[in-house]
């Protein structure tokens, strides 16, 4: 076995020639399936981060009373469930959050409305929001209240840097407009409308507000790994059931929406993941994921028939050797395995080096190529670069399909060349 | 020591009973129970860096009722448009979709300075309290100034300073947060007589955070208004219906 591996080894160094199209052909579709994977797995990755910092975690707890938006009466009983999930998780945390579009942020005249303020727990939040790439400041310091986290599109609007004191303002519960002068302790890179959003400790987002400090609007975990998400929804879920007074299971926006239409007393919970709070975004990382599927089995099928029509021309061109090999004793099922195997050694040889190509090249994109200012690309970026994320198990399901996908290409023409009768093959110039 | 008490308890109830008369007053100046109101608005908004946007309106109201109908006659692009205030429903009309939404007399008019509270009637005794008054000059003009502090949540600032002129005139108002910050001011420099009756005729609403700063200096948004064919004049019902809006759109 060693030994016809070894043939086939010798045999695809000396033709190398001869397969050199073919493997240029492979190694680019690689590197191109690489490229394409390694983008949509950045993109996805990154909305994800995004959409889980905005929306509270990966998985979100409110409590609606009718017509009300949500405020969780009892958070520390709350709180101690979600810190309860028996698997292991990268934070818990709590917010209150101000969701209507009449709050805005001040400074010099000039005004930026935010879809968002939230209020959090630096503490809490520290490793999620020490994740964001800021532009200038810091990360606020715990204990100090009065500081905010701006979005460079915020602060683009503001005229405002890190380190300057501008004013929120907002409408409390009550109806009548508050402020606060807040000191802008980083700016944090984000022109899609996830920048549309502000971060400050939530005791003095309450304070604005005026609601008292414990004042809590929504409980999130964040999960370590994203098939996580739905153990943990479960989890909460049937923990929250027991005790509290739950609406139905949601699996899309809109069923949450038609729900807190409806009349109901007291106060009722609602579990959310965070596929189901970006379900759009979802359906066009779904989009992207697809094409590349359908890019990839192309793909696929050109290298199949290419590998096949490459090795016709081989298996004809080398009828002689192939005659010598089998009248020196061969046998037709080791001459197929000897073909085969070179095919085989043809798209390991071209995964390998479409991989490192694939990889550079991804790499050298995402640092060249600057793309901030297309809105559409807006959402998947960091810091202005395309982010991108390089799987090791994709690499390799994609050597995988490669090298199976070379070794079918050059089965019908290694059985045919096991057809041939040696004294015929040898006779043939 | 009882007759000391005594008076004390008489003269802080006669302080009570005269700021509320104070406001209630303010209130009669600006609330018209008696008769419809109709007048033409020009609204000039300056927006520093941004130029001038005039914005012309008409207005009906039937304070008796709390009904009034706004209509948008400049510019072109949003002729048609429309408010319609019926007690405490309050409707904006959009004439290219022909749909009413609702709104809140605490929203902008038109993205200016004015707020729909700003166009109806006043309600300062209902909404305030005065906390403390002194003696104040507004340009070379002999004033009172209140601070007064919101007592409903139907009030849309929680804090407010009024200078009060000779007459018990209202010439100038400010309007604060709830922590303090000052939000906007607004002057009224120009009042005409109609009838038997004071009409403010011009106002000047300048924003305290909005704005630009030009020079190193802040320049603020402002916005000038100027009442036009203020008339105490009986308005026809189907003025004050939704068929109205929808009829002088078309």
């Amino acid at each position: 076995m060693i030994r016809l591996l070894l043939i086939s080894w010798r045999n695809f160094i000396r033709n190398f020639n001869r397969f050199r199209m073919l493997f240029i052909a492979v190694v680019s579709a690689v590197a191109l399936i690489t490229i394409l994977l390694a983008f949509i797995g950045g993109f996805t990755q990154t909305i994800r981060l995004k959409a889980s910092r905005y929306f509270s975690g990966d998985v979100g707890i409110q409590a609606f009373q009718r017509t009300q938006s949500s405020h969780i009466p009892d958070p520390e009983a709350v709180l101690k469930i979600a810190e309860s999930i028996d698997i292991p998780v990268k934070g818990v945390i709590q917010r209150s959050i101000y969701y209507h579009l009449n709050g805005s942020l001040f400074f010099n005249g000039n005004y930026a409305k935010q879809r968002r303020l939230v209020g959090v727990d630096w503490e809490r939040e520290r490793n999620i929001f020490e994740a964001l790439s800021l532009s200038s400041g810091t990360y606020p310091e715990a204990g100090k209240s009065g500081q905010i986290l701006i979005s460079t599109k915020t602060a683009e609007r503001l005229g405002a840097r890190a380190g300057d004191i501008l004013t929120v303002s907002l409408q409390t519960a009550g109806g009548q407009q508050n402020t606060e002068r807040l000191y802008i302790s980083g700016i944090f890179e984000e022109n899609s409308f996830f920048g549309y959003a502000s971060y400050m400790d939530r005791t003095a987002l309450n304070r604005v507000m005026m609601q008292d400090e414990s004042f809590v609007t929504e409980i999130g975990v964040y999960v370590n790994d994203e098939a996580d998400q739905q153990y943990v929804y479960d989890f909460l879920y049937d923990a929250l059931s027991k005790d509290h007074a739950m609406f139905q299971r949601f699996y899309s926006r809109q069923e949450r929406y038609d729900a807190l239409r409806t009349d109901w007393d007291g106060i009722r919970y609602a579990v959310l993941t965070l596929d189901l709070q970006v379900d759009d975004i979802s359906a066009l990382i779904d989009a992207l994921r697809l094409i590349s599927y359908v890019l990839f089995v192309v793909f696929m099928l050109i290298i199949v028939v290419g590998v096949s029509n490459t090795y016709s021309i081989i298996v004809h061109e080398r009828v002689k050797e192939i005659g010598t090999l089998r009248a020196l004793g061969m046998t037709k099922g080791k001459t197929v395995f000897v073909i085969l195997s070179e095919a085989f050694f043809l798209g390991l040889y071209s995964v390998t080096i479409g991989s490192v190509v694939g990889i550079g090249l991804t790499a050298l994109i995402s640092a060249v190529i600057n793309v901030n200012g297309i809105n559409v690309m807006e959402l998947f970026l960091v810091g202005g670069k395309l982010p991108f994320v390089i799987s090791f198990g994709w690499m390799l399901i994609v050597a995988f399909i490669t090298c199976v996908s070379a070794v079918i290409g050059a089965g019908k023409p290694a059985i045919d060349a096991s057809q041939f009768a040696p004294a015929d093959a040898m006779r043939q110039e | 020591m009882k007759k000391i008490v005594l008076f004390l308890i008489c003269l802080s109830g006669f302080s009570l009973y005269a700021e509320d008369a104070l406001l209630a007053k303010i209130d009669a100046l600006l609330t018209y129970p008696e008769s419809d109101f109709s007048a033409e608005y020009t609204i000039i908004e300056d927006k520093p860096g941004q130029g001038q946007k005039k914005t012309v309106a008409i207005i009906f109201r039937r304070d008796e009722v709390e009904n009034a109908t706004i209509i948008i006659t400049a510019p072109d692009s949003n002729k048609g448009k429309g408010y319609l205030q019926q007690g405490a429903v309050l409707k904006v009309y959009d004439p290219v979709s022909g749909r009413f939404n609702s709104t809140s007399s605490r929203d902008r008019f038109e993205n200016s300075n004015m707020r729909l509270s700003d166009f109806t009637q006043s309600t300062l005794r209902l909404d305030y309290k005065i906390i403390s008054s002194e003696a104040s000059k507004l340009g070379t003009m002999d004033t009172m100034t209140y601070e007064l502090e919101a007592i409903t949540d139907d009030a849309p600032y929680a804090k407010k300073k009024i200078w009060v002129g000779p007459n018990d005139v209202l010439l100038q108002v400010e309007d604060y947060s709830n922590s303090g910050q000052l939000m906007r001011t607004m002057v009224i420099p120009k009042y005409k007589k109609v009838g038997n009756r004071l009409v403010p005729t011009n106002l000047i609403l300048i924003e305290a955070l909005r704005g630009k700063m030009v020079d190193g200096e802040f320049v603020p948004e402002k916005t000038v208004v100027v009442v036009n064919k203020p008339a105490f004049k009986a308005v026809p019902d189907l003025y004050f219906t939704e068929a109205f809006l929808e009829r002088f759109s078309k």
